[in-house]
């Protein structure tokens, strides 16, 4: 199976790919099975852990895949594997730093493990499992990097799982670029492969791309199953694809004969509600030609309650409330009355009330707004009008209240201070501010405290 | 070229796996399949972003057509596009939640000044929390606020999603400003990265068909029809029949019909939404059998239509207002045994609406009565549009009484009569001649708050005169002009013919120049005739003539005041300029006076230090001579001062 893909779609590599693979069907307890990585789901959690982390469960023994056999591996190569760019390392020793990491490992001290990798100790693959696995957090890729930097040059390099392992944690720490690198170098991949690599656009809001590897996936022929198609709906709810999204549903069963579960139907519902189109998909709740269950009106609910329409998630909680009552939530706020129905509910022609009452009034606010008009006599630079008023946008206040404003949480005060008298044109701009961004600005220039609150300062004008 | 074969092998395997295709055909002619198509309005969609479509990375060369767009730097006016729902996590996750809590709380000031002040801050809100704060603003009437805050955050950046321009369209359209809406519609049109939803055209077309815009809607049906991405929505085409219906133009709804058929492929069409209004453009042609055919065959045993409670309501309502209250009332009874809530709604409000009405049709008032107080037990509160229904048909009918009963009790029930509700007691007071009553009612309706239009206060008028008030009936009349309600043609009509009838000329004459100086109105000729008429009556014929006079030349008065106020104000404006020029001159001045005086001290005691040098008289004069010059260069018009400071030279000198 892998070597047909990958010989189709790396026409290039493929003699080596090739010969690779044969190495490995040579001794049929490598070949990774795709039956035991069965797609069921994409989460580390889920996947069945063929290499479980701590590497001193008798487990691992018991795989078929050998973790002696890669271990014998690094000897064999030494002198050719030896480290490139880290410093002539104390002899390593080879029998102690499995064990040495594995410990690391099982700790969750990854920064120590990828340190003393990168000083040569090594690894085998189900330590380089678990230290990958590791690495699920955003803050976790400079070691995930170095990690894979350290993994290519091993000899287990086209390792499947590994490699998998690899693509998932890069789109986790939302790194899809080198996830799609550690993809294009895999020697073979299978099916996992795609769907984590298309999982992770889709989790990135890069759905678009993922579509598109979608599409490389079926040029290189590949069926696709019902795992595959999961993936692509929630890559087209990020890239707000409806209408491929119906289109690759209707195919699933037309052309691929999958015949949808019902996590296809809350994809489906996802795309249309995730791209705010929430009447549609409760309409298209209607029409589905079996009885909703809990989880598509929960679904409902959630996409209902982030687009922010509260009738629209009372409905559905109702729904799923009397479904499944064990969803009732507590502290639920009852949401407050219309003011006025909109004919919604009434039939044409009884709504007369246009008849008699004047149309609802759109009033702009009557009180002449403040609004800012730089004052250019306080440059005193002989420059053109437009120039003076640029020079006012970079006093030292506004630069630093700009800063403030964007790295504080809204209505916290903040304290400016200058060594400077604030000019007039400030003092006016900082007021107006102070009424937008509803906070206090204390200013404090080489005289007094300024606190701006409201659109008027303490000291009145007057400094 | 392997790519380009393979492309084509691709073409090939696709085609025929696609029997039914859901896009219009006329897509087809430069795509080989739907999904070619979707993939390329996809990608045009993601030209518009910042970012390059796809790492470098990539083994085999992209299609020169993604390549392009890379290359080209990006447009930086291009519109942006709105952040997707996995923005919202961590911090902005926990303001939404914060601001959807305000909502139920009904803290909607807050939650607004919330979503403001976030802007400026560093966890700004997501487009999807100042959507859920537009709802809720349009879910209590907040046309204004809502618009402002819309412009708010559009000035602030936050690209619109699709909910947010329905939002605003719901607005203008509730507002009755289709124009509005319809010119908002074509800038998401030219500017949005994304197309409208089905929601937007159902949205703009009833707020036109409510506008009594048929035209306009059917032109924006058509223009719905040639985008790929809408398929032809049931519910816009019954929103576009009811409106032929209401221009009385059966035929019209019919076509639409069939035009929806033929648009669905020819089937039977599954929505139930167009099935009332087909059976009433059947009953309006006179096309009973047809009526009946079809509903026999949609709502049969084995029919597969869906039909949820508007769509079970507008059939309810076609065969009670024709003659077949019977059948409706099967129907009902077989409505009430669907509705099983929350998950089957086959009866709402606007059921029992109907079979009041149907109730009320044939007399049985204590019937629609008993219906109307059922409502309770199927979860339905009755709102104020469906009180209104009841006591309008029992004040038609004298009962003014039960209708008052049910007006108090909407005040007990916490439900707010609106405008109708108070027309309608109006109205039927004056029907059985409490006058006094009557007017008391009108005034309540002014003491909390509604704002009646022209319509409203003709009533009044309109029962005033009947009875003879005429008096009460004009202070009305100033009462609406007091108001800023502006009366229509029918308000002068009623209050004229009145005194004309009764031989007030004087005021009739008032009331006629009234009409005339009244430029949003047309006297009509029956009118004139009228008052010409009483004119003769009473011997003066050429009062008219003098009237017609006089209101040329009041106008040409009023135009020539109109034209003086604007020379004033022009005037004042200049007048206001000069006076800022002039105090700026006059800063300027003391400026220069000041920096003068400064000057001229300095020199001044320069001065005296020489004359202490050089005691003798002549060649202090001599030496004051340039010096003063100087400070005259130095400042001019500055005489006064320096002279001043000459003078004291002298004087210490002398």
């Amino acid at each position: 199976m892998a070597t047909s893909f990958s010989a189709i779609h790396r026409a290039g590599n493929s003699i080596l790919v090739f010969s690779l693979s044969k190495l490995r069907t040579a001794v049929p307890s490598l070949r990774p099975s795709s039956r035991s990585f069965a797609p069921r789901c994409l989460s580390t959690s889920a996947i069945p852990n063929s290499y479980p982390r701590p590497p001193s469960d008798h487990r691992v023994l018991q795989q078929p895949q050998n973790p002696n056999q890669w271990h014998n591996n690094p000897h064999a190569h030494r002198p050719a594997m030896a480290p490139v760019n880290a410093p002539p390392p104390p002899p390593p020793q080879p029998m102690e730093a499995p064990v040495d990491l594995a410990a690391l490992c099982r700790e969750g001290k990854i920064k120590e493990a990828v340190e003393f990798m990168s000083q040569g100790a090594r690894a085998d693959p189900p330590t380089f499992f678990g230290l990958v696995s590791g690495c699920s957090d955003p803050k976790h890729l400079d070691h995930l990097k170095k990690l894979h930097d350290l993994f290519i040059r091993t000899p287990f390099r086209a390792d499947l799982q590994i490699n998998n392992k690899f693509i998932e944690m890069f789109s986790r720490c939302g790194s899809m670029q080198d996830a799609r690198r550690v993809f294009d170098r895999m020697p073979d991949r299978n099916m996992d492969s795609w769907h984590l690599l298309i999982h992770g656009y889709a989790s990135n809001s890069q759905g678009d791309d993922g579509l598109q590897v979608f599409e490389q996936m079926r040029r290189v022929a590949i069926q696709p199953d019902a795992q595959t198609f999961l993936v692509v709906l929630s890559a087209c709810a990020s890239a707000e694809a409806i209408e491929e999204g119906f289109i690759h549903f209707n195919s699933m069963y037309k052309e691929y004969g999958i015949s949808p579960g019902i996590e296809h139907y809350v994809g489906l519902i996802e795309v249309l509600g995730k791209s705010g189109h929430l009447h549609e998909a409760v309409e298209f709740i209607e029409k589905l030609p079996f009885e909703p269950p809990a989880v598509i009106w929960e679904t409902m609910m959630t996409l209902a309650r982030l687009q922010g329409d509260i009738d629209l998630e009372d409905r559905m909680e109702e729904l799923l409330v009397s479904i499944d009552p064990s969803k009732v939530s507590p502290k639920k706020i009852p949401t407050p009355p219309r003011k006025r129905r909109l004919g919604i509910n009434m039939l044409d022609g009884k709504n007369k009330l246009g008849e008699y009452r004047l149309p609802p009034v759109i009033v702009r606010p009557q009180v002449k707004e403040q609004v800012y008009v730089p004052d250019t006599r306080y440059v005193l630079h002989d420059i053109d009008q437009e120039a003076k008023e640029q020079a006012l946008l970079y006093h030292s206040e506004r630069l630093a209240i700009a800063y403030g404003l964007i790295s504080t949480p809204a209505r916290t005060p903040l304290r400016i201070i200058k060594n400077l008298r604030v000019c007039g044109d400030c003092h006016n701009a900082i007021k107006i501010m102070s009424r937008i961004v509803g906070r206090e600005l204390i200013v404090r220039d080489n005289k007094r405290f300024h606190h701006f609150k409201d659109g008027k300062c303490s000291c009145g004008d007057y400094w | 070229m392997a790519l380009s074969k393979s492309f084509v092998f691709h073409i090939k395997t696709l085609a025929p796996h696609h029997p039914r295709l859901r896009i219009p055909p006329i897509r087809l002619f430069s795509f080989a399949s739907p999904e070619e198509a979707a993939a390329e309005r996809r990608r045009r969609k993601r030209r518009l972003r910042m970012e390059p479509p796809l790492s470098s990375l990539r083994p085999s060369p992209p299609k020169p057509q993604q390549r392009i767009p890379s290359k080209t730097a990006p447009n930086p006016n291009a519109p942006k596009l709105p952040e997707t729902l996995s923005a919202l996590s961590a911090k902005r996750l926990d303001l939404h939640n914060r601001i959807l809590t305000l909502i139920r709380e009904n803290d909607l000031d807050e939650a607004t000044l919330l979503v403001r002040h976030s802007i400026y801050s560093n966890c700004r809100p997501t487009v999807f929390t100042c959507n859920a704060v537009l709802h809720a603003l349009l879910r209590q009437n907040r046309h204004a606020d809502l618009l402002s805050l819309h412009r708010f955050i559009t000035q602030a950046g936050i690209a619109p999603t699709v909910i947010t321009h329905n939002l605003v369209l719901q607005v203008y359209c509730d507002a009755r400003k289709t124009d509005t809406a319809l010119e908002h519609y074509r800038l998401i049109l030219k500017d949005s990265p994304f197309n409208p939803s089905p929601t937007t055209y159902r949205i703009l077309v009833k707020g036109l068909i409510d506008n009594n815009k048929l035209d306009q809607a059917l032109d924006l049906k058509d223009d719905m029809l040639t985008k790929a991405f809408c398929p032809p929505d049931p519910i816009v085409y019954n929103s576009l029949m009811s409106g032929a219906l209401k221009s009385s133009d059966p035929h019209k709804a019919l076509s639409l019909f069939e035009e929806l058929k033929d648009k669905l492929g020819g089937g039977t069409v599954l929505d139930g939404a167009v099935y009332g209004n087909l059976m009433k453009a059947y009953f309006n042609k006179g096309m009973e059998k047809e009526a009946m055919e079809c509903y026999n065959e949609v709502l049969g045993v084995d029919s597969k239509v869906l039909f949820n409670a508007v769509s079970y309501n507008s059939v309810l309502e076609a065969l009670s207002k024709n003659g077949n209250f019977d059948e409706a009332l099967r129907l009902f009874d077989r409505m009430n045994a669907e509705h099983d809530p929350p998950r089957r709604l086959a009866v709402n409000l606007g059921s029992f609406n109907v079979m009041v009405d149907g109730y009320c049709a044939l007399g049985k008032f204590s019937e629609a009565i008993e219906v109307f107080r059922k409502m309770g037990e199927k979860k339905c509160s009755p709102d104020a549009l469906s009180y209104n229904n009841l006591i309008d048909q029992l004040g038609r009918n004298q009962l003014v009484g039960e209708a008052e009963e049910l007006y108090r009790e909407m005040g007990e029930r916490g439900i707010n009569p609106d405008e109708y509700t108070y027309v309608l007691i109006v109205e039927s007071c004056f029907g059985v001649g409490r006058v006094d009553d009557a007017v008391g009612y009108f005034n309540k309706m002014m003491e909390v708050g509604l704002r009646p239009n022209a319509n409203a206060y003709n009533k009044v008028i309109g029962g005033l005169v009947n009875v003879g008030k005429l008096d009460e009936a004009r202070e009305s009349f100033e009462q609406m002009v007091e108001k800023e309600v502006k009366p229509n043609i029918t308000s002068y009509e009623l209050l004229l013919k009145a005194f004309c009838d009764v031989g007030r000329v004087a005021d009739a004459l008032k009331i006629t120049k009234d009409t005339l100086m009244d430029e949003n109105v047309v006297l009509s000729t029956e009118m004139k005739e009228l008052m010409e008429e009483t004119l003769k009556k009473e011997g003066r014929e050429e009062d008219m003539g003098k009237l017609y006079e006089e209101v040329e030349k009041e106008k040409a008065e009023a135009l020539a005041r109109a034209e003086e106020e604007k020379a004033r104000a022009e005037a004042l404006a200049k007048e206001e300029e000069e006076r800022i020029k002039a105090e700026d001159a006059a800063k300027a001045e003391a400026a220069a006076k000041a920096s003068a005086a400064a000057i001229e001290a300095v020199l001044g005691r320069r001065k005296e230090e020489k004359k202490e040098e050089s005691p003798a008289a002549g060649t202090s004069a001599s030496d004051a001579g340039p010096l003063k010059e100087l400070t005259d260069e130095i400042a001019p018009g500055k005489d006064t001062k320096v002279r001043e400071g000459d003078a004291l030279g002298q004087v210490q000198t002398s």
